[in-house]
């Protein structure tokens, strides 16, 4: 038989792209509904009110900037915030939607492509949808709230909120630490995903704290085993007598300086990680479900 | 075509489903896979297909380790499971997502089978009952044009009519090139058609793996036989149509093969069956 390049082939990958999306379209477009009517009354009980409360002082000079916009940019940002959540757990579910069955597994490794084209398919159309679903849903919302609160209260003007522009964390070192945080989040549930196809987002929920335990654990009983209690440990680390303690106080300035990049390697390389372990385990998915 | 060497698996530890098993494929065959219920048989197939990961020995298809999946592989070999999960969407919009992953497909052969199978192809997969997803399934793996087709109880939940039409187009779509491996309970949909047979037991692994023209020629089935003949008979089967019988074949005539007698001599006088189909290789090899 004819050896062909097999790791990767982009005709594949578009084909697969092809088989999701005619496959699945029509629940995209439910999701992308179900995702905007949830929002949308979420926010429409926490404006309702605040409109109402305002009655005819709405329009004074003060109380316009300190109240009336802020609480309308409050309720964006929660519906970004709201609606970009929504999106992501809706995109980890369908992640795991093709293999959580015996029946659907057998017709995903049955299909002819690489398992890597299998799972880059299955993460575009998860970034795919975050990207197209959450900003498109946002301005859906956003119109619907406009017309909606015009009908509701016709003397108020009501007006479009700038959705590029809300200001969510002043500081902006903190909010370039948005990126990576959010997908080294994301990653957890993907390889979450890949391992608890059958209840993603609980599973990965409930397994978060159970890391956090055993790395605690872990470190509790390497620091024993090491100095022999916990006072010893804080003592060692007081008189920097440790080689990893002399090393961070001599570049201590350094580090300060550039916490915002060391932050955003570390993450990009735990959402790397994850990532990694994440292909390997869907590489060698067979029929049975190991961890149901 | 497809090789199986030496086979262990096992899904639990100290349970072993297969051990040591080999089988060997050949290419323009349809080989039967029988055996009680809960022996392995679909987890052979899915081996095969290789959507469970072996615990040693290997399963090579055109040369190609199965459980690697290539696209190569893949693209040349399909399986009709047992259960189907199929989309909601429509036929032809099945047709066209899937059909572009096979390079042999042929849209002509797969409007053949459903015609055959009277089936229209406008309908939504979600409106059709078992059999007809079954049936339309069925149609679809033979229009690809893949060189081995796995099919896993094809005829569970197919009516009547189906089964023979099931026949017909097995019949239409052989060609040398083509092999074709099925595990079913239901032997009489299939006899016919059959060219090897592997028999699987709990016990012994691997009964019997023989071409029916070789077992027709070195054993002889009665549909009615005698009380002498059944003294010598590997096993008898009463009924009220009478006694049915498979004998060692001392006469030289062939006679049809009978799967369900077949079974139950290789089940019940495996011994002595596996003795005279050896017997006879040795006669055979025996030089003038």
């Amino acid at each position: 038989m004819e050896k062909h390049f097999s790791f990767f082939k982009f005709s594949r990958f578009l084909l697969l792209l092809r088989k999701d999306f005619m496959e699945n379209y029509r629940r995209y477009i439910w999701q992308f509904l179900f995702l905007t009517l949830f929002v949308l009354v979420a926010n429409w009980m926490r404006l309702r009110f605040i409109y109402t409360d305002v009655g005819q002082d709405w329009n004074s000079a003060d109380f316009y900037p300190n109240y009336f916009q802020s609480a309308t940019t409050d309720a964006v940002i929660n519906n970004a915030a709201l609606t970009l959540a929504i999106v992501t757990m809706l995109g980890i579910f369908d992640l795991s939607s093709s293999f959580n069955t015996k029946g659907r597994r057998i017709q995903l490794l049955m299909c002819p492509a690489t398992s890597f084209e299998k799972f880059i398919s299955n993460l575009t159309l998860l970034f795919g949808k975050i990207l197209v679903l959450f900003p498109l849903a946002l301005l859906f919302e956003e119109l619907i709230r406009v017309v909606l609160l015009s009908l509701f209260f016709p003397a108020k003007y009501i007006f479009f909120a700038n959705l590029c522009g809300p200001v969510v964390v002043s500081d902006p070192d903190l909010l370039s630490l948005g990126n990576p945080i959010g997908i080294a989040i994301l990653s957890f549930f993907i390889l979450g995903g890949i391992i608890w196809p059958n209840r993603p987002v609980v599973y990965t929920v409930l397994f978060a704290p159970a890391i956090a335990v055993v790395t605690f654990f872990v470190g509790y009983v390497f620091v024993i085993l090491c100095f022999g209690d916990i006072g010893s440990f804080a003592q060692a680390a007081e008189t920097r007598s440790n080689f990893f303690f002399d090393l961070f106080h001599q570049h201590e300035n350094w580090i300060q300086a550039h916490w915002i990049s060391l932050w955003t390697c570390f993450l990009y390389l735990v959402s790397l990680t994850n990532v990694t372990l994440a292909y390997f385990r869907f590489k060698e998915m067979d029929i049975n479900n190991r961890f149901k | 075509m497809l090789e199986i060497s030496n086979l262990t698996f096992s899904y639990k530890p100290h349970h072993l489903l297969f051990s040591d098993f080999s089988l060997l494929l050949e290419k323009g065959k349809v080989c039967g896979l029988l055996g009680p219920n809960g022996v392995g048989k679909s987890t052979l197939l899915y081996l095969i297909c290789g959507l469970l990961p072996i615990k040693k020995g290997t399963i090579s298809y055109k040369g190609m380790k199965t459980f690697n999946r290539q696209p190569e592989m893949l693209n040349d070999m399909f399986l009709v499971p047992e259960e189907l999960e199929l989309p909601k969407i429509s036929m032809k919009r099945f047709v066209s997502i899937h059909s572009p992953f096979y390079p042999k497909f042929s849209a002509e052969e797969l409007q053949k089978a459903l015609t055959l199978f009277e089936i229209d192809p406008q309908h939504k997969l979600s409106d059709l009952s078992m059999g007809q997803k079954k049936k339309f399934y069925i149609s679809f793996a033979m229009a690809t044009g893949v060189s081995l087709i796995v099919m896993d109880e094809p005829t569970n939940g197919i009516d009547i009519p189906g089964k023979s039409q099931f026949r017909q187009l097995l019949a239409q779509n052989m060609s040398e090139e083509r092999s074709i491996l099925i595990s079913t309970h239901q032997v009489a949909d299939i006899d016919k058609m059959l060219d090897q047979i592997v028999i699987l037991s709990e016990k012994e692994g691997l009964l019997l793996n023989e071409s029916v023209g070789r077992l027709c020629q070195k054993l002889q089935f009665l549909p009615e036989g005698t009380e002498e003949e059944a003294k010598d008979a590997l096993y008898v089967q009463n009924s009220i149509a009478g006694r049915s019988m498979v004998l060692p074949n001392n006469t030289g005539d062939e006679s049809e093969l009978n799967i369900e007698l077949l079974f139950g001599a290789a089940l019940h006088n495996a011994e002595r069956l596996r003795l005279l189909l050896q017997k006879n290789e040795s006669e055979i090899n025996k030089p003038e």
